[in-house]
């Protein structure tokens, strides 16, 4: 490959929603030096779409991802001849539109295994169009799994300077203290450290959340600290792991964001997202952890209703591409 | 009605051994607070005394017997004297039964004060747990003690941080029991207790935000149904019932918005929602506030802070913001009983 910088391989996502529009926004921004970018995806479909923004579309587009690689050009476009110039700004899920999106998310992946490509980062895309789309995979997260044959690939998310991981993210709360076990905790400890050393910190310091208000207060309000949490963390110490906790809840995002964690385990969905809220963090990224290749996607949706309109934020994208890129020289 | 009515109110010291004392020392040293109100403090003049040559804050200690012999002169720090710290014994900064015996009597005196209308409201100083409960009184805190004495049991905690009123269904229990109190009857005392209080702060006909329970509140069953079950028929009823009351709206965004000022308040479903969401604005600007009780009670939202304690460097935001607002709703409530 000769170049040194990272090459990213970047995806619209569901070109039906803001995708594109955002992946545009990004490369009008003009990119530092210290990363170049593939963009996966269909030529005639990205040239309108730079085109309704007004931003020239002069890249160089190939055929073959080896050919583009070797490009020095800042972006470079591999154009995946899938069509879909008709459903771009569709503003609705679209099964052809799922298709699409699977597909360059699952060549770029692979580009990322041949070692074509350092990492790769798809545009918003909902788990939804995704099922439509494949008739196959829940979310991206099974497909990832399945395709690039690597069973424990698990998602956290960086917001600001800080990772978190989730151990009962999408259930009801009810259910939430029967995914607590000690298990369970340590593997989401593991886990973030794991991602937090990917991100070049060589003594990520974690925290976990507790589950009970108080932390429990000595099993007073709730026994899975005593009973699961606490374990987990000891283990996790044995194993070389600088973790607290369990630290109560309503202060662990209070102490992260004052820089004492690098990482926080939640136990679920709100504990987490209430405080990042609260502290106006709009860009979280998901990383994939666990994973032969770097993946990472902003944390939206694909914003059926702001497709089309040019008003979209691009930063989460941004955002998206400059963690893949970091993490991509951290790699090396 | 030439000059405004200063509320008189009884300000308990705290546990002797924490910060509490000399946070009230630097409370009632200002200006702003004497302006607006008549404190009397609860507590033990030898401890308060030390407290003022502690935190250097100017005026001078008066022990008083009786409510009667009160002045509410500037300069002096008047303290109804139980007498029941003995300082040589007490070490700052540890769990003292003694300070814990003594905090429980400022509570009790200060409660009874404010039940029989000699004192306008009560507002609290930390109180250590362990040392109540050491000194024989078993209570989770602050809230179940006043709720007995007061003879009371429908009570909830808001929290007041700011622009940010949230009330909670549930506080002091598990996780898994906080979700079983999510029930209509429940939510719907803890709005209509919530509406009188925000009431009570100046806000003429209170808009009421309530949290869901469950992530992205429910998303229409797909994760929980205690929204559609027990949530929204609580609201409907609040609705018929006068109130001004919208949701379940996403637990993740129901505080930004309300904070924002979109709401006047938010229910939260259990303790660390609500908690979270205040603590983000900052632990030290935090007002307890209890609802459901026949007196006003306002309170700090901290800790003894021990380890501050002697140092008279501990942080009294909390506390002033606690008076000011106790302050406006005796305002308030004299204004709304016309």
């Amino acid at each position: 490959m000769g170049n040194k910088t990272p090459l990213i391989a970047v995806t619209p996502g569901d070109i039906t929603g803001i995708g594109p529009e955002v992946l545009v926004k990004v490369i009008r921004d003009g990119l530092p030096k210290s990363y170049r970018i593939m963009i996966v995806g269909d030529a005639g479909m990205l040239k309108s779409s730079f085109e309704a923004l007004k931003v020239p579309f002069d890249f160089p587009v190939f055929k073959d991802a080896g050919e583009a690689a070797k490009s020095a050009a800042p972006v470079m476009v591999l154009d995946t001849a899938q069509g879909g110039n008709e459903l771009l700004y569709l503003a609705r899920p679209h099964p052809e539109a799922g298709r699409i999106a699977a597909e360059a998310l699952v060549q770029s992946a692979k580009l990322a295994l041949d070692g074509v490509v350092d990492g790769v980062v798809f545009g918003p895309l909902v788990k939804e169009t995704l099922y439509l789309g494949s008739k196959k995979y829940n979310d991206e997260t099974q497909m990832m799994r399945e395709q690039l044959k690597a069973p424990h690939i698990k998602s956290v998310a960086k917001m600001g300077n800080i990772f978190r991981v989730t151990i009962a993210e999408h259930v009801p709360l009810k259910a939430v203290p029967d995914y607590i076990t000690r298990d369970s905790v340590l593997d989401a400890i593991e886990v973030l450290h794991e991602a937090l050393r990917m991100y070049g910190l060589k003594q990520p310091r974690i925290a976990v959340a507790a589950l009970n208000p108080h932390a429990g207060e000595g099993g007073t309000v709730g026994r899975e600290e005593i009973d699961h949490i606490a374990p987990a963390i000891e283990e996790a110490k044995a194993r070389g792991i600088n973790v607290a906790g369990p630290v109560p809840a309503d202060t662990v995002y209070v102490r992260a964001f004052k820089g004492q964690y690098d990482g926080v385990v939640n136990m679920y969905h709100d504990q987490a997202n209430i405080a990042l809220k609260m502290a106006g963090f709009g860009e979280i990224v998901i990383v994939f952890a666990r994973s032969p290749v770097i993946i990472t996607t902003p944390s939206h949706g694909p914003a059926y209703g702001k497709a089309g309109k040019g008003t979209a934020d691009h930063n989460n994208m941004k955002a998206a591409v400059e963690v893949a890129a970091e993490l991509a020289r951290q790699k090396r | 009605m030439s000059k405004e009515y200063k509320a008189l109110l009884a300000i308990t010291m705290g546990d002797a051994a924490g910060s509490g004392p000399e946070i009230v020392a630097k409370s009632l040293a200002l200006p702003e607070i004497r302006a607006l109100c008549r404190p009397v403090v609860i507590g033990d003049a030898a401890t308060m005394k030390e407290a003022l040559a502690i935190t250097r804050a100017p005026g001078k200690v008066k022990a008083i017997k009786k409510l009667e012999e009160a002045s509410f002169q500037d300069g002096l720090v008047e303290v109804i004297d139980l007498q029941n710290i003995q300082l040589d014994r007490l070490t700052r900064g540890r769990v003292d039964p003694m300070a814990g015996k003594a905090a429980y009597e400022y509570i009790k005196l200060g409660t009874e004060m404010a039940l029989s209308g000699a004192a306008d409201a009560i507002v609290t100083s930390a109180i250590n747990k362990e040392a109540l409960n050491k000194a024989g009184y078993h209570y989770d805190g602050h809230t179940q003690l006043l709720a007995e004495l007061c003879g009371v049991k429908d009570v909830a905690m808001m929290l007041v941080s700011g622009s940010l009123r949230v009330s909670h269904v549930s506080t002091h229990v598990s996780l898994f029991q906080a979700i079983e109190r999510v029930r209509p009857p429940r939510i719907l005392t803890v709005l209509r207790l919530t509406n009188e209080a925000v009431r009570q702060m100046g806000v003429a006909e209170p808009k009421i935000a309530v949290s869901g329970l469950n992530p992205h509140s429910g998303e229409g069953g797909l994760f929980g149904d205690e929204e559609i079950k027990y949530i929204t028929p609580a609201i409907e009823e609040a609705r018929k019932q006068g109130m001004n009351v919208i949701g379940p709206l996403p637990p993740d965004s129901v505080f930004l918005r309300t904070y924002e000022g979109q709401f006047d308040a938010a229910i939260a479903m259990y303790h660390d929602q609500g908690h979270i969401a205040i603590k983000m604005l900052g632990i030290t600007h935090g007002v307890n506030v209890t609802l459901g009780l026949p007196i006003i009670r306002t309170s700090v939202d901290h800790g003894t802070n021990f380890g501050k304690a002697g140092k008279g460097t501990a942080d009294p935001t909390s506390l002033i913001e606690a008076i000011k607002l106790a302050s406006v709703m005796v305002s308030n409530r004299r204004r709304l009983a016309r």
